[in-house]
């Protein structure tokens, strides 16, 4: 399912941790549900194809071990963003060490140069690695706030995700769209 | 669902083309996360039978350079440098399994877990990883500057003194350096005014 937002599952009701069943139970809604959101934000941390392949099933691993303790105080969207976004700040963390990368902040980088601006009109496959390469090049938590912005999530959900103060999102936010707009004016 | 008008139509096509990208789904049963599990189940026995061989391999190898080595002086050295050496992997290992994984918590508290224990691994270093083998060190280099009728009254112990006194040195520098660069992303993190930790772990 194609841009899922957190409201499409209904809250879990307060239980103790999942039991084996439950958590198979509870790993195939999530995949059904949160893959192809999971995918793109592989794809946004990793953008060759085999080490994204990796990050993909660690982040797949990781959220099936961590639904063992899932107790249904946050919604299955959450947990499943919350793991996600978590393991790709770690994979990019570990490249950062590799790639000797230095990472920005949404306030520092650049703008990209609107496509007006260009001679040549740019089509959606080259709008779509323009936004990979932006997104690559911010620091996790700005990069958090970018994917799940992009992903539809309002300022209260990516507050709950993050943990930011819905001041901190909503400046975030604000400087997202500000980026947006820049590479889709005209 | 927004808050606040979030869907405007300078952004509404970024996050449309965004959203439309092809899905990369690796088939993932739950057989195959089992089987993974195995496997890194093996993994880490492999690992741990790696690791006591090895320690087995070097103890054996250090008892046999202490029956040869003449002398109470280099002895005594010897055995204090392995203790040291033995209680500087033992934590070393202690800490690397310590690691944070709360993979459920929050983005913030998640980074912020992630660089503490970076920050404590390079600010406590000198603690339990260079200062259990300085006694022996320092008796074998005492040893050898004026208890070795071989290399007593040479350059070569000097030598040796000044360079592992420089890589000293340079290592508590760096291992400095690099915990302050982790405290102050901590500082900019925590001065962001992150949520309470109640909700954190879901």
């Amino acid at each position: 399912m194609e841009g899922i937002t957190l409201d499409t599952l209904p809250e879990p009701p307060e239980r103790p941790a999942a039991s084996e069943r439950d958590v198979e139970h509870l790993f195939e809604r999530a995949l059904a549900d949160f893959g192809p959101a999971i995918s793109r934000i592989a794809r946004a941390n990793e953008a060759n194809a085999a080490r994204r392949a990796d990050l993909q099933q660690e982040i797949y691993f990781e959220l099936w071990r961590s639904l063992a303790v899932f107790d249904g105080r946050c919604s299955l969207g959450t947990w499943v963003y919350r793991v996600a976004l978590n393991m790709a700040a770690r994979h990019v963390q570990r490249q950062r060490r590799v790639a000797l990368r230095e990472l920005q902040n949404l306030e520092e980088i650049a703008e990209p140069p609107a496509p007006h601006d260009t001679c040549v009109a740019i089509d959606d496959e080259q709008r779509l690695a323009l936004l990979n390469e932006l997104i690559g090049r911010l620091k996790p938590l700005d990069r958090q706030v970018m994917l799940l912005y992009l992903d539809d999530l309002d300022a209260a959900q990516i507050g709950e995700i993050t943990g930011l103060s819905a001041n901190h999102v909503a400046v975030k936010v604000h400087r997202v769209k500000r980026l947006l707009a820049q590479m889709y004016a005209g | 669902m927004q808050d606040e008008p979030m869907n405007e139509p300078n952004d509404a096509g970024a996050k449309r083309l965004w959203q439309s990208q092809p899905s990369e789904l690796p088939a993932m049963s739950s057989a195959y996360l089992h089987h993974r599990a195995n496997e890194l189940q093996r993994a880490f026995r492999r690992r741990n039978a790696i690791e006591q061989g090895t320690a087995v391999v070097t103890l054996v190898a250090c008892a046999i350079v202490l029956v040869t080595t003449p002398g109470y002086w280099a002895k005594s050295s010897l055995t204090l440098l392995i203790i040291g050496m033995s209680w500087a992997l033992l934590q070393w290992r202690r800490r690397a399994r310590a690691g944070s994984s709360v993979a459920s918590a929050t983005s913030v508290t998640f980074y912020i877990r992630e660089l503490e224990h970076k920050r404590d691994l390079h600010r406590t270093l000198w603690r339990w990883y260079l200062l259990p083998m300085v006694p022996g060190v320092v008796g074998l280099l005492a040893w050898k500057l004026f208890g070795d009728p071989n290399t007593r009254g040479t350059w070569t112990p000097w030598i040796v003194t000044v360079l592992l006194v420089l890589w000293t040195v340079g290592s508590l520098i760096y291992e400095r350096a690099k915990a302050a660069q982790y405290q102050r992303e901590i500082d900019a993190l925590v001065a962001g005014e992150p949520k309470p930790s109640a909700r954190e772990t879901g």
